[in-house]
């Protein structure tokens, strides 16, 4: 189990310093910060001055591992464009993007593991058939038309609740079944299959052959077990759902870091962009992490690998 | 004479799967006594396991419909049984070893949690007494350590060691009757004969009775007085195992012996039967094996022949039975 997790945490790393490469690179080739950053009417003198002093002339690769240093200790870089420390700008907007990606993702397991398991012991009945059309279609709807859809009926048709914005209870609703009704539906669907494979287990009909009641059988013998796909599937979507809420975000007007990126590519800011994606990069690397370690608790089999 | 441990009359068992219907077991009747120990053989397909599984209804009743003139295990009829009563045959009166034990025993629960459960629930006994009585029984089947084996869970164990867990929970309550579905099929040779010695030995402990279910002819040779031969979901041949192996009637049995060296310990088969077995879906309206049997004659290819008595405690469903002819 120790030399499993070793092995997780090494590939993290290596994933991690992968993304950053990337992205550093990317940064550099799309453009000259200096032009950026300087003003306009700057003379030539005035602009390599500006690149010794952002160490800019330095060879890629010790920039790289200066940008790499620093990151580790939470300095990400400094966003000309709104005068401030990448890293605080981050933290500034994690708060609201935590609040929103948490509540879509509780709202999805709610939803997607009870109503797997029903249909799953329904299974071809009409509920079946209903909840398995809907969450195709909507595992099919993009984002965008979702949002909009429930904007233009809670909002703008019905008046309930707020059309977009930051505040009370009622401005988190519609972005959060937003971001919520995809990861529903695929969690949906993979809990009932996960579940009917289950079912149909040797070892489920060894406990129904031993007399268990239908109860013990259902939560002790099958459930632990179909949950063992789902976990690794709701890792992936909660940690879509914090990197990647830009749409969402955007259409809502929601002040997370999904928007910030998305503005930040919208102003050229480099060093925002870069720092966004190597935070989305590690959180979803740490959530995978934290998966595989209640992968460990819930299937004793893996201690093996 | 006492009363039977299991009555089976006419039992069919039918699947619909996607819109085609499987007759899985077309008509098996069988009764056992207790502590009678019966052999149930047939190629892979003839419709032993469900046959068998029904005896405790563990089918998916959304999938198979089971019909039968009779039904009773133990003297109560189980076809029109509710779940509840159900629940408590299984265990105490009738209990299953099946052919892999790793898929068969729940990966992520202890074994002595497996074990232990059928004891709290038929028993009432509290997680303590059952967990001692777990380990009680890992010994009995020669598990060693098993203080330390009652917390692992199967992965653990090597293949022979489940099966050997898998029979001591089939084992915990003592039932009356025990099927045991291909218990070796799945192991080791090394370790088959092991197993099957295990099995012999508590079935004359204990005294159940049991059905033990295999493909290959020549293992029932050492643990069954009575061998019952299955082919497309019907019974074929009913004997005694003495007279099945020097006199078979049915010459599917025969072409099974000849098709298995009883002398050969490996169990290498050696010519197999020409022809493939018929298929689940067709109705049958004639001999099942007429078409791979060389005295087959018109009659054969017409008429339904049923399981009749020829002397001796043999029965066979033949038209042209190998009795009393030099075969
Ligand atoms: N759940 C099921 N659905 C459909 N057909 C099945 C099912 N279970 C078994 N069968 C079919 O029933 C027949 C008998 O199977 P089985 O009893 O497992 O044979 P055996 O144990 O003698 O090898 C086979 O043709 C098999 O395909
Ligand atoms: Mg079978």
């Amino acid at each position: 189990m120790f030399r499993f997790l070793i092995r997780r945490l090494a590939m993290a790393v290596i994933v991690l310093l992968i993304v950053s490469f990337t992205t550093f690179i990317v940064g550099h080739m799309t453009g000259d910060p200096v032009e950026l950053i300087a003003p306009e009417n700057a003379t030539r003198e005035a602009k390599e001055q500006l690149r010794e002093y952002l160490g800019l002339n330095r060879p890629l690769l010790v920039q790289y591992t200066s940008y790499i240093g620093n990151a580790l200790q939470g300095d990400l870089g400094f966003s000309f464009v709104q005068q401030a420390a990448v890293s605080d700008l981050i933290m500034e907007r994690l708060p609201a993007t935590l609040k929103l990606a948490f509540t879509g993702f509780i709202l999805s397991l709610v939803i997607a593991v009870p109503l797997g398991i029903f249909i799953a012991l329904n299974r071809n009945s009409v509920w079946d058939f209903l909840a398995t059309s809907v969450a195709m279609i909507g595992q099919s709807a993009p984002n965008f038309w979702i949002g909009l859809m429930l904007i233009a009926f809670f909002a703008v048709h019905l008046k309930i609740l707020p059309v977009s914005g930051y505040g009370g209870v009622s401005y988190i609703i519609l972005p959060a079944i937003t971001i919520a009704l995809q990861s529903a539906a695929r969690l949906t669907r993979l809990m009932r299959a996960s579940m009917l494979e289950v079912l149909n287990a040797d070892y489920v009909r060894t406990a129904r052959s031993k007399g268990l009641r239908q109860r013990t059988v259902l939560w002790v013998h099958s459930f632990r077990n179909a949950m063992i796909p789902i976990v690794t599937m709701a890792g992936l979507e909660l940690a879509e759902l914090i990197g990647g809420a830009f749409i969402t975000e955007t259409i809502f007007a929601w002040p997370g870091v999904g928007r910030l990126a998305v503005n930040a590519v919208y102003q050229r800011d480099f060093p925002l962009v870069q720092g966004v994606v190597l935070f989305a990069a590690t959180a979803f690397v740490v959530i995978n992490l934290l998966v595989d370690l209640l992968y460990v608790l819930i299937d004793p089999r893996v201690k093996l690998s | 004479m006492t009363a039977p441990i299991l009555d089976i009359d006419d039992l069919k068992v039918a699947f619909s799967q996607g819109g085609r219907t499987i007759h899985a077991v077309r008509g098996v009747s069988l009764t056992l006594a207790p502590g009678e120990v019966v052999g149930v053989v047939g190629e892979s397909g003839s419709g032993k396991s469900v046959a068998m599984m029904s005896v405790a209804r563990l089918l998916d009743e959304k999938q198979a419909t089971i019909t039968a003139a009779r039904l009773d295990l133990d003297g109560h009829p189980i076809l029109g049984m509710k779940q509840r009563q159900l629940e408590k045959l299984r265990g105490p009166t009738v209990s299953y070893v099946f052919q892999d034990p790793l898929s068969s025993l729940n990966p992520v629960l202890t074994v002595g949690r497996q074990i232990s459960e059928g004891l709290r629930r038929h028993r009432g006994m509290s997680r303590t007494e059952a967990k001692d009585a777990a380990i009680e029984l890992l010994r009995q089947v020669g598990i060693p350590a098993p203080e330390l084996r009652v917390n692992q869970h199967p992965h653990e164990a090597s293949g022979g060691m489940r099966q050997r867990m898998m029979i001591a929970m089939a084992l915990a309550l003592r039932p009356k009757l025990l099927i045991a579905d291909e218990p070796t099929t799945a192991l080791d040779v090394t370790v088959q004969a092991d197993i099957i010695r295990l099995i012999q030995q508590i079935q004359r402990d204990i005294g159940m009775a049991m059905i033990w279910v295999t493909h290959d002819l020549a293992l029932l040779a050492r643990v069954a007085k009575r061998i019952v031969v299955m082919y497309g979901g019907r019974i074929v041949e009913d004997a005694p195992s003495s007279r099945l192996y020097s006199a078979p009637a049915h010459p599917y049995t025969r072409g099974l012996l000849d098709s298995t060296s009883r002398f050969d310990v490996s169990f290498r088969e050696q010519t197999p039967i020409p022809g493939t077995p018929p298929d689940p879906s067709l109705p049958i309206t004639a001999c099942a094996f007429a078409p791979r049997c060389a005295r087959a004659t018109d009659i054969c290819r017409t008429k339904i022949p049923t399981l009749d008595q020829c002397g001796g405690g043999q029965s066979v469903a033949c038209f042209h039975p190998l009795i009393g002819s030099a075969s």
